[in-house]
C-alpha cells in the first residue's frame, strides 16, 4: 500500500536488480522522502491543485493481461513495432526488429543500470523521484545506425485496474546512436473502475546527429491521473521533434527537461490541450540552452470546454557560453466558456548575450466575425465552431511528423474535438 | 423577392436603422447610395443575419418568409449573399475547402447532389477564370494575408461559385484601383440575370459605370430619403449629398 502523503518504507527491490541498480533506487527513495509530493504553496504548483491523487492510497499494480483490453490504438497495427506496458509490465517484445532489452529479462546489453539518470536525472523532481523510488523494471530502446527501414516504434501504456486504486511507475530509456532515427508513438489510456496513477518516465539520449520523432497521445480515461515525465539529452547536431496530444485522464502533467548539450542540436515540442468536464492539465516545459548555435521551438496550443483548467509554462534558459541560440515559444488558447480556465506562463531566462529568443502567449475565443462569415455561407453554427477550432488545431495536428501515423493521429485529433461542446 | 417594412435595428444603444423600406424584385440591381455612418452597412448586416444588431421592429419577407425569423445559414442556403465589405481572414482554413463546404451545403440544403472534389476543381476553374483569379490563391488560408483587391475578388469567387437568387454587395468597391473595380464590376455583371437580384451598396458612383443600377437609393441618418433611377446617382456624384439632405428635411 503506498500513501503518497507518507514516506515510503521499504518497497521489495526487484531480483533483477543488481548492485548499481540498487544504489539507483536507494537514491530515489532517499530523495522523494526529502521532497515528498509539492503541496499548493510550492511555486509553479500553485494553480495545479494535486490534492485528489494525494488523497488516495494506492496498491502497487499487478500484472494483468486481459484479453479483452480496451485498444485506442489498433489501426496503428501493421504499420507499427508495437510494444504493450500493461499496468508497467513490460509485455512481449521479441519481433519488432529493435533492440530492445529489460531488466527483468535480464538486460542483455547491460546499458541500463550506466543509462538510467544520465538524461537529466538531477533536473527531476516530485514524481520523478516518486517513479525513481518505486520502478521495478526499465525497458532500453537502443537504435543504432543501419540502413534498415523500420516501421514507427508504438508503446503502449495502458493502465487496467478494478475497484482498487492502483499506481504504476514506468521506465523507459531510449539510445540513439551517432547518425540513427527513430520515430517513437507512446500513449496513455486505461481502463478501470477506481482512480489510477500512472507516473511514467521516459528518458531519451540523442548521441550526435541522431534524430527522434516522438508522439505521445494521452487519452486516458477519465479516472486516471497521469504524469508523463520526460528527459532528453542532445548531442551534436541532433534533431528531436514531439508532439504531444493531451485530451484525458481527471488530473494530468507533462514534465519535460530537454537539454541541448552540443552545438548545433535542434528541438521542437509541440503540444495540443484539449479540455472537457473537470480536467485539470500542467504542462511544464523546460528548454535547457547548453551549448551554442542551439534552436529550440516551443509551441502549445489549448482549448478548454467545460470546467477545464489548464496550466502551461515554458521556460528556456540560455545558459552563459550558448550564444547564437535560437529559442522561440508560442502560447495560444482558446476558451470555449466562462467557466473554463487557462494560464499560460511563457519564460526566458538569457546568460548570454548574442541570441535571438522570443515569446509569447493569447488567450481568447471564438471570433464572431469569423463564425457569422462561416454562417453567411452555409455553415450552420455547430460546423462553423468546428471549422474555426480545426483550424485553430491544424497546425499542430500537421505537425505530426512521423509520415505513416500522421494521417491517423490527425484524424483522431479532430474526433477528439467533436467532444468539447458537450 | 425581398420586401424590407419599416425596418428599424441598432446595435448595442444605438439606433441606426430607422424605418426602412424597399422592395426588390428578381432581375433587377439596387443601388443604396448614402454617406458614412448612414446606414448603408448596418443594413447589408441586418439582412444578413448578423447577431451583433438587433431588430427593434419591421418586417423582412424574402421569398414570402419571414427573413428575420431565420438563422444566418437558413438564409444562406436559401440564396441570400452578403459579399462583405471588410472580409474577414480565417488562418487555417484553405480557400477551397471553405468554397467547396460552402457550395455543397447550400445544394445539398436545395436536394441537389453535393459536387465531389474532380467536379468541383472544374465547376471552380471556370470560375476563377471569370474573375481572374490565380489558382495559387485557392490552396491559401481563406483571405489570410490577402491584398485588399484579393479579398473583394474572393467575395465575387464566392458570389460566382455559390451562384445565389439575391445578392448583397456591401462596398464591393471600396478601396480599389480602377483595374481592380473592372474585374469585380464583370464579375457582378456576368451573375446578373433574370433571375436573381442585387443590391448594391456604395459610397461612390464609380462602380455604377460598370454596373448601371435599375434604381438608386439614397440612404441618410437610417431612413431612405430619396429614390430613383440610375440618374439619381450621377446626380450625387456632381452635387453630394447635402442638397439631399436640405431638400428631403433631414439635418
Amino acid at each position: 500500500m503506498i500513501n503518497l502523503n507518507k514516506e515510503i518504507s521499504s518497497v521489495p527491490l526487484p531480483s533483477s536488480f543488481n548492485a548499481q541498480m540498487k544504489r539507483y533506487r536507494e537514491k530515489g527513495l532517499k530523495r522523494y522522502s526529502e521532497s515528498g509530493l509539492p503541496g499548493k504553496k510550492v511555486e509553479h504548483w500553485m494553480k495545479f491543485d494535486i490534492n485528489p491523487l494525494k488523497e488516495i492510497i494506492y496498491k502497487e499494480a499487478l500484472e494483468s493481461i486481459d484479453k479483452n483490453r480496451p485498444d485506442l490504438h489498433r489501426e496503428f497495427t501493421g504499420i507499427c513495432e508495437r510494444i504493450d506496458i500493461i499496468n508497467g509490465f513490460i509485455q512481449d517484445h521479441k519481433g519488432t526488429g529493435y533492440r530492445i532489452s529489460t531488466l527483468s529479462s535480464g538486460d542483455d546489453t547491460g546499458r541500463i543500470p550506466e543509462l538510467i539518470g544520465s538524461a537529466g536525472d538531477e533536473k527531476g523532481n516530485y514524481f520523478y523521484n516518486l517513479n525513481s523510488s518505486l520502478f521495478s523494471d526499465t525497458i532500453l530502446i537502443r537504435v543504432e545506425k543501419d540502413n534498415k527501414k523500420r516501421n514507427p516504434l508504438y508503446i503502449s501504456q495502458l493502465m487496467l485496474g478494478k475497484s482498487e486504486p492502483i499506481i504504476s511507475n514506468s521506465r523507459i530509456i531510449v539510445e540513439i546512436e551517432e547518425g540513427a532515427k527513430l520515430e517513437l508513438i507512446q500513449s496513455f489510456s486505461g481502463k478501470s473502475s477506481s482512480p489510477y496513477l500512472n507516473n511514467s518516465v521516459t528518458e531519451i539520449i540523442l548521441h550526435k546527429n541522431a534524430r527522434m520523432d516522438h508522439v505521445v497521445l494521452q487519452e486516458d480515461s477519465e479516472e486516471a491521473f497521469v504524469f508523463n515525465n520526460l528527459f532528453v539529452t542532445q548531442g551534436e547536431s541532433s534533431e528531436y521533434n514531439l508532439q504531444t496530444l493531451n485530451a484525458g485522464a481527471s488530473i494530468s502533467r507533462n514534465e519535460y527537461h530537454i537539454n541541448l548539450s552540443r552545438k548545433n542540436s535542434s528541438c521542437h515540442v509541440t503540444g495540443l490541450f484539449l479540455g472537457k468536464k473537470n480536467q485539470l492539465h500542467n504542462s511544464d516545459v523546460t528548454i535547457h540552452h547548453n551549448a551554442p548555435a542551439c534552436t529550440s521551438r516551443t509551441t502549445t496550443k489549448a482549448i478548454a470546454g467545460g470546467a477545464s483548467q489548464g496550466v502551461f509554462r515554458g521556460f528556456a534558459i540560455v545558459n552563459p557560453g550558448a550564444q547564437k541560440s535560437d529559442a522561440i515559444q508560442q502560447f495560444k488558447s482558446i476558451l470555449l466558456n466562462d467557466t473554463c480556465q487557462i494560464n499560460m506562463e511563457p519564460h526566458l531566462e538569457i546568460w548570454a548575450d548574442d541570441v535571438k529568443c522570443s515569446h509569447g502567449a493569447t488567450v481568447g475565443q471564438l471570433d464572431q466575425n469569423q463564425l457569422f462569415y462561416l454562417q453567411q455561407r452555409g455553415f450552420t453554427p455547430e460546423d462553423a465552431r468546428k471549422v474555426l477550432l480545426e483550424a485553430f488545431a491544424a497546425d499542430v495536428a500537421e505537425l505530426i511528423s512521423i509520415e505513416k501515423v500522421n494521417e491517423i493521429i490527425k484524424a483522431g485529433i479532430y474526433t477528439l474535438m467533436d467532444d468539447l461542446y458537450e | 423577392m425581398l420586401n424590407v417594412k419599416n425596418l428599424h435595428a441598432s446595435i448595442g444603444e444605438n439606433k441606426i436603422l430607422k424605418g426602412i423600406s424597399l422592395k426588390v424584385n428578381k432581375g433587377e440591381v439596387h443601388a443604396i447610395m448614402g454617406p458614412n455612418g448612414s446606414g448603408k452597412s448596418t443594413f447589408s448586416q441586418v439582412i444578413a443575419g448578423n447577431p451583433a444588431y438587433q431588430v427593434n421592429s419591421g418586417d423582412v419577407l424574402y421569398e414570402g418568409e419571414n427573413l428575420l425569423d431565420m438563422q444566418p445559414h437558413l438564409r444562406a442556403r436559401a440564396g441570400l449573399f452578403m459579399g462583405f465589405q471588410y472580409p474577414v481572414e480565417i488562418p487555417g482554413v484553405t480557400n477551397i475547402y471553405f468554397l467547396k463546404n460552402s457550395l455543397n451545403a447550400i445544394r445539398v440544403a436545395n436536394g441537389l447532389q453535393p459536387l465531389d472534389a474532380y467536379e468541383f476543381n472544374d465547376y471552380l476553374g471556370q470560375k476563377m477564370d471569370e474573375v481572374g483569379i490565380s489558382r495559387e490563391l485557392t490552396r491559401r488560408a481563406v483571405n489570410s494575408g490577402f491584398s485588399g483587391g484579393e479579398k473583394k475578388r474572393n467575395e465575387i469567387l464566392q458570389l460566382l461559385v455559390l451562384n445565389p437568387k439575391l445578392a448583397i454587395l456591401d462596398e464591393t468597391d471600396s478601396g480599389l484601383d480602377i483595374d481592380a473595380l473592372k474585374t469585380v464590376a464583370s464579375g457582378v455583371e456576368k451573375f446578373r440575370s433574370q433571375n436573381n437580384g442585387v443590391i448594391l451598396v456604395t459610397h461612390y458612383q464609380r462602380l455604377l459605370d460598370f454596373i448601371p443600377p435599375d434604381f438608386v437609393h439614397v440612404l441618410i441618418d437610417g431612413e431612405i430619403v430619396l429614390s430613383g433611377d440610375s440618374k439619381l446617382a450621377l446626380e450625387l456624384e456632381a452635387r453630394g449629398y447635402n442638397w439631399v439632405k436640405e431638400e428631403n428635411g433631414s439635418d
